[in-house]
């Protein structure tokens, strides 16, 4: 088992090697002078030869990269053009508000799609089935905006139970703060929520016809010990894999959600440096998340080795 | 003893299988008769696909979602089982009659260890504690010739081999001292030396457990070597039934005589053709008329065409072996027991 | 013996068209999604017959009409119409999306092939490749592509291209290696077949089904990124009317007028869920476990 975590690990590093190659070369080499996009047209020379000694854009590439890639290694992603501060310094501020919506709609997500799934698996083709095989097309389908303002229109306008947008003032309780939670959370989860569903339901049903099963039911075991003990178990494998994955899903929709109900994590901060062309925090930001991304799906790979013992034991 | 008095340990009657699927309703089981004593081992044997599995599901009740049991009964000592409500019937699974199937390799749950596996049946079913849980199943675990300690309780079925996983499955199946033991193509998926030890060891426990053994099987080996009894079956029915001696001696029924005949006798002239049953097993359409025999049969008669021929004593046999069909033979086929048939035609022991 | 029950299974391919149809009139919803799809492209294609005004002429006296009368759909904060908007805007989501999802299907195709034809270094290459690109959240990806190229429809198309091109790799690449392991392969190949002609031949059309049903299923997603990017307006620039902008424009008026929001959000649900709904249908259909069991 220890070999095989090794091995992910290892195998994680051209990875982000990759990931943090190509973002550079993205943002260095594609045509367009990013002093001239930042300034605008018509701007003073001298300002323009400052930013480009402040940003390294006047040492050659290969120095750049390297300088680029060393100050990755020990944390520095860079500091932003606007705020003038570290990059990392921003992130660890904004990443707690992406942090607790990303966990929030993880553990929404995975309370309801599991049930549900199995409960369509075992329903199959019957009602409850249907509902849950319609309710994965809408979900699928609606764009993370979408409902967002759906929700906002009515829990914040039509009901006024919950608040509509921001975050909870400094210093409120917890309950005034999952207050300030719940839209944001929900919406975030729906996506999730639909893809763990439809992959619980099908894994389940998979399962449910394997011969072990019926071999359980033989030895006289209970309907409902033979789902949660023999299916269930065996069905959620392959749903645990595909978390660290879907966790890409949820990285991305914070950028849709933190703008909708205007929260400041780090989504926000990509999109305002977008806004503002502050190159140093688009790549700082998109380096971390993406680097968040990976480590999730690491997770979830040595999550996989732990739970099944056929690789356990490999 | 009994309520109807028979003494037999699983008695089954005119039991009918309905499979409803998009082209009309399918019979896979259609009145099939037999009735096994306490220590007796029955074999069905067949073709694939003649109902003999399904058969052994439906006393179970474990058949699919989509295949449903529409008529007869299936008596456990004496007490119906098809009128349980499904938690009696749990409690019936396990615990009086055990079940192994076809392939240890898939028949484990590949993520419980096997210790887990084989208590669950026996908490279940016993109420034990934990440590008498263990104990009972390392005990019957040895029985079965598997001896362990109880850290390789720990181990997974994908560390075992398939002669071994076999083995859980049976003392699975023998935990909690079930009168009947129902076991689905049990050596089908082994090697042939390891079938054999198989075979022997559920012999050996039939007997000393004083258990009622069906022994679902294509293979007329295993049949040979295990057997008191034999049924055959054919599109959905018992078309002969008797003592393995007296059926292999003097098969009556044409099916049974080709089945024995599609076998090479090893010992016999080498250059001979081997026989095989011309055409194919017909559709189980409910409410087909005639024997479903009659389109293959070499020795068919009028009457075989419209009237269904019902399971009876053969003139001249014991009172024990019957058969179902307008035309019986009564020479006998072949001297001596036979050692090396298979049922499916391909000669031995598959490769 | 010959045995005609099994008949081994032929690739798609256009000759079998005809079946293909068939077998999708038999499904129900492939169908009905099928429809739709085919009604939404009629209506972006035919957009300037259909709209009674061009998409930014501005009625300034229909601010924020109510749905009816002359504005069928009602008019947004500037009094543009909005039906028409939104069949413009469906001309966009349609265009990005299609010439997104096709360049991305082609490249990625021919990388994955490749990948699967040759194996060992260059599938090595290309795979690892793929496998950086996949380390980005898709979004992620198509943001940081906007923000370099900066914001037009063509970088938005641009954006979301390089975003499918690894699922389109892995997608080609499975079917294509497996059918390099067939025997017939080494014959053909001790026989002197080309490479190219290998391909042609026998590589590509194994990969066609699967890339058709990625293709779908892409063009559905297209059509959620594009307008996710552009209702964070970063993707279409307004005033051209793109779903996402419609929206996020709507948003602001919603209390007074929520008609612009809930015309918008339903046309473009009803259209991703149409192209999702056929992909799924599609997967049903080609994939040969599930024809055998129908």
């Amino acid at each position: 088992m220890v070999t095989l975590i090794v091995r992910r690990l290892l195998g994680m590093i051209p990875i982000i090697l990759g990931v943090a190659v190509v973002t550079f070369f993205l943002v260095r080499v594609v045509p367009g002078d990013p002093v001239g996009e930042i300034l605008g047209e018509n701007y003073d020379p001298a300002v323009a030869a400052d930013l480009r000694e402040k940003l390294g854009l006047d040492a050659p590439l290969a120095t750049q990269f390297w300088e680029w890639l060393r100050d990755l290694a020990t944390g520095n992603l860079g500091t932003s053009i606007r705020s003038e501060l570290p990059v990392t310094t921003e992130i660890a501020t904004a990443f707690p508000y992406t942090l607790k919506l990303s966990v929030g709609a993880l553990t929404l997500a995975m309370i309801f799609a599991i049930p549900l799934g199995v409960l369509a698996a075992r329903r199959r083709d019957k009602p409850a089935d249907l509902l849950a095989r319609a309710f994965a097309v809408v979900g699928i389908s609606v764009p993370t905006f979408v409902v967002g303002i759906l929700l906002i229109l009515l829990f914040a306008v039509q009901l006024q139970v919950l608040p509509s947008s921001g975050v909870a003032p400094e210093g409120s309780g917890i309950v005034e703060q999952l207050r300030y939670l719940c839209l944001p959370v929900v919406t975030l989860s729906i996506a999730m929520m639909v893809v763990t569903l439809k992959m619980t339901r099908s894994s389940y049903l998979e399962v449910a016809k394997q011969d072990f099963i019926r071999t359980a039911l033989a030895k006289g075991v209970r309907r409902r010990r033979v789902t949660t003990h023999h299916a269930l178990r065996t069905a959620l494998l392959p749903v645990v894999t595909s978390v660290g994955i879907e966790i890409g899903y949820l990285l991305g929709g914070t950028v849709v959600v933190e703008t909708v109900f205007s929260q400041p994590g780090v989504g926000s901060l990509l999109l305002r440096a977008i806004g503002q062309r502050d190159y140093p925090m688009v790549t700082g930001t998109v380096m971390f998340l993406a680097l968040v991304f990976v480590l999730a799906n690491l997770l979830s790979d040595v999550l996989y080795i732990v739970v099944d013992p056929r690789l356990r034991r490999a | 003893m009994t309520a109807n008095g028979s003494g037999a340990a699983l008695e089954v009657s005119d039991l009918v299988v309905q499979i409803q699927t998009s082209s009309g309703v399918i019979q896979p089981v259609n009145a099939v008769n037999f009735a096994v004593q306490p220590g007796e081992t029955l074999c069905i044997v067949g073709e694939s696909g003649c109902g003999k599995s399904t058969t052994a599901l439906a006393v179970m009740r474990l058949l699919a979602d989509q295949a449903r049991i529409t008529g007869g009964s299936v008596r456990l000592a004496g007490r119906e089982l098809l009128t349980l409500n499904s938690r009696e019937m749990e409690d019936v699974r396990g615990k009086e009659i055990g079940m192994i199937f076809q392939n240890p390799m898939s028949s484990l749950n590949p993520v419980l260890t096997i210790g887990d596996q084989i208590g669950e049946a026996l908490s279940r079913h016993t109420g034990l504690r934990r440590q008498d849980v263990i104990d009972r199943t390392l005990e019957v675990l040895s029985t079965v010739g598997l001896p362990m300690t109880r850290r390789r309780l720990g181990a997974y079925p994908h560390q075992l081999s398939g002669g071994m996983r076999q083995r859980v499955m049976i003392a699975m199946a023998l935990s909690c001292n079930p009168s009947v033991l129902i076991a689905d193509e049990p050596t089908t998926a082994l090697d042939v030396t390891i079938q054999a030890q198989i075979l022997e060891l559920l012999r050996e426990q039939a007997a000393d457990r004083d258990m009622a053994l069906v022994l679902v099987t294509h293979d007329l080996g295993v049949v040979a070597q295990i057997a008191d009894r034999v049924a055959v079956m054919y599109s959905g029915r018992v078309v002969e039934e008797g003592p393995v001696d007296d059926l292999f001696a003097r098969p009556a029924h044409p099916y049974t005589r080709g089945l024995l005949q599609c076998v090479p006798n090893v010992a016999g002239p080498t250059a001979e053709t081997l026989y095989a049953i011309p055409g194919e097993p017909p559709e189980m359409r409910a409410g087909a008329a005639g024997c479903p025999f009659e389109p293959r049969c070499s020795a068919r008669v009028a009457r075989c065409k419209t009237d269904d021929p019902a399971l009876e004593v053969i003139d001249g046999a014991r009172r024990s072996h019957r058969a179902a069909c307008w035309s019986k033979q009564t020479t006998p086929l072949v001297a001596g027991r036979p050692t090396d048939y298979t049922a499916d035609g391909s000669g031995s022991k598959q490769l | 013996m010959p045995d005609t029950s099994t008949r081994t299974r032929r690739p798609f391919r256009t000759t079998a068209l005809g079946a293909f149809l068939l077998r999708l009139f038999r499904h129900r919803v492939g169908f009905a999604a099928a429809i739709v799809v085919l009604l939404i492209t009629l209506a972006a294609v035919f957009a300037p017959l259909i709209a009674q005004y061009p998409p930014n002429d501005i009625d300034a006296d229909a601010r924020l009409a109510n749905p009816g009368g002359s504005h069928w759909f009602g008019a947004d904060s500037l009094g543009r119409d909005l039906f028409s908007r939104l069949l413009y805007g469906a001309r966009i989501s349609l265009l990005v999306g299609l010439v997104s999802v096709s360049l991305s299907a082609v490249i990625g195709t021919l990388l994955g092939v490749i990948a699967g034809y040759y194996s060992g270094w260059r599938d090595n290459a290309v795979m690892r490749f793929m496998d950086v690109l996949f380390a980005y959240p898709a979004i992620l990806l198509a943001l940081l592509m906007i923000a370099v190229l900066g914001q037009s429809t063509s970088n938005v198309i641009i954006a979301i291209t390089i975003v499918f091109i690894p699922g389109f790799a892995r997608v080609a690449r499975a079917p294509a290696l497996s059918v390099m392991t067939q025997p017939y392969i080494e014959v053909l190949r001790c026989a002197g077949a080309s490479d190219r002609r290998m391909i042609l031949r026998h590589v590509v059309p194994n990969v066609l089904a699967p890339v058709l049903v990625q293709f779908t299923v892409n063009l559905s997603y297209a059509i959620l990124i594009e307008a996710s990017l552009s209702y964070l307006g970063v993707g279409i620039k307004p005033p051209n009317p793109s779903w996402g902008n419609i929206i996020s424009d709507g948003q602001q008026f919603m209390l007074v007028s929520p008609g612009q929001v809930a015309f918008a959000s339903a046309v473009l649900l009803i259209t991703i869920g149409a192209f999702n709904l056929l992909g799924d249908a599609l997967r049903d259909i080609t994939d040969p476990r599930e024809r055998r069991s129908s």
